[in-house]
């Protein structure tokens, strides 16, 4: 999946990869993150 | 006791248990009160709350538990187990949300305010999700990703070797046994065992830990926790 140039909502979850983590992966390929929180599913 | 109880909650959602018992310690060593019972229970609007994961997996629904624990905490008798006030973690504001800066904050800061390190406790207590609940629910394995958390640290620190990870994880984690919902969350169900491992004399210290949430409050987006360190009575029975 090519995320360049896309607009990334992210839902991380506390237990897991959150919602910072995910971030960082995003605008690493290049997407626009422009949503972010981290829930807790468990 | 002179006179009759009151009482007052405490809300902080999965962290709850361990604010209370914090706040419940201080109340008594302050000398405001003499006795003070944390109670708590399930929470009932959560029953069921993976049901689509489960029944996709092929297992029943076994989020199907009103679980529910009371602690009595008050003075030294001298076969109890010592809340150190002095050895409390938090989480502030600020301070990051990821993984590693939650327990830098609730875990490492308090050791290295006592000049301990991590492997000066015995036992970490994290938020003891069952895996055979979890795992068929999509949620992973919660305790194991937590020590393996705590031991990464603790190899980023150098107080072990990486290889030693597994070891850490066996001899100062514990698989997790908790319901999970309705749940006890945190770190508290473990006291029960910790004091009969002190009674037995195989255990001199053990953090619990709470990692909770104030955006499920919906009050902000920031991560909120905290922790405490317990060790034996000075004279304590060892039955």
């Amino acid at each position: 999946m090519n995320l360049e140039g896309k607009q990334v909502v992210v839902i991380g979850e506390r237990e897991g990869v959150n919602g910072p983590s995910l971030r960082l992966l995003a605008e690493s390929a290049q997407a626009k993150v422009v949503f972010s929180v981290t829930q807790c599913f468990v | 006791m002179t006179s009759a109880p009151t009482g007052a909650d405490i809300k902080a959602f999965c962290a709850a248990p361990v604010h209370a018992l914090i706040t419940a310690g201080a109340m008594v060593a302050s000398g405001l009160y003499q006795y003070v019972v944390v109670l708590g229970g399930a929470s009932q609007a959560k029953i069921g709350m993976k049901f689509r994961a489960h029944l996709r997996n092929g297992v029943p629904i076994m989020e199907d538990t009103l679980a529910g624990m009371a602690f009595v905490v008050g003075p030294d008798n001298g076969d109890g187990m010592k809340i150190r006030l002095d050895l409390t973690g938090k989480h502030p504001i600020g301070a990051g949300s990821s993984s590693q800066a939650v327990y830098q904050s609730l875990v490492v800061a308090p050791l290295e305010r006592a000049g301990l390190t991590m492997t000066d406790v015995d036992r970490y207590a994290v938020e003891m999700h069952n895996p055979e609940i979890t795992e068929p629910g999509d949620s992973g394995d919660v305790p194991k990703t937590n020590y393996r958390t705590l031991a990464a640290m603790a190899v980023l620190r150098g107080e072990i070797e990486r290889e030693d990870m597994d070891e850490f994880v066996a001899a100062r984690g514990m698989p997790g046994f908790s319901q999970t919902q309705g749940h006890i969350p945190a770190g508290v169900p473990y006291l029960g065992h910790a004091h009969a491992a002190m009674r037995r004399g195989e255990l001199s210290r053990a953090m619990i830990v709470a990692k909770g949430s104030l955006f499920l409050g919906r009050m902000t987006q920031l991560v909120d926790g905290v922790s405490f360190v317990i060790e034996p009575s000075e004279g304590m029975n060892k039955t």
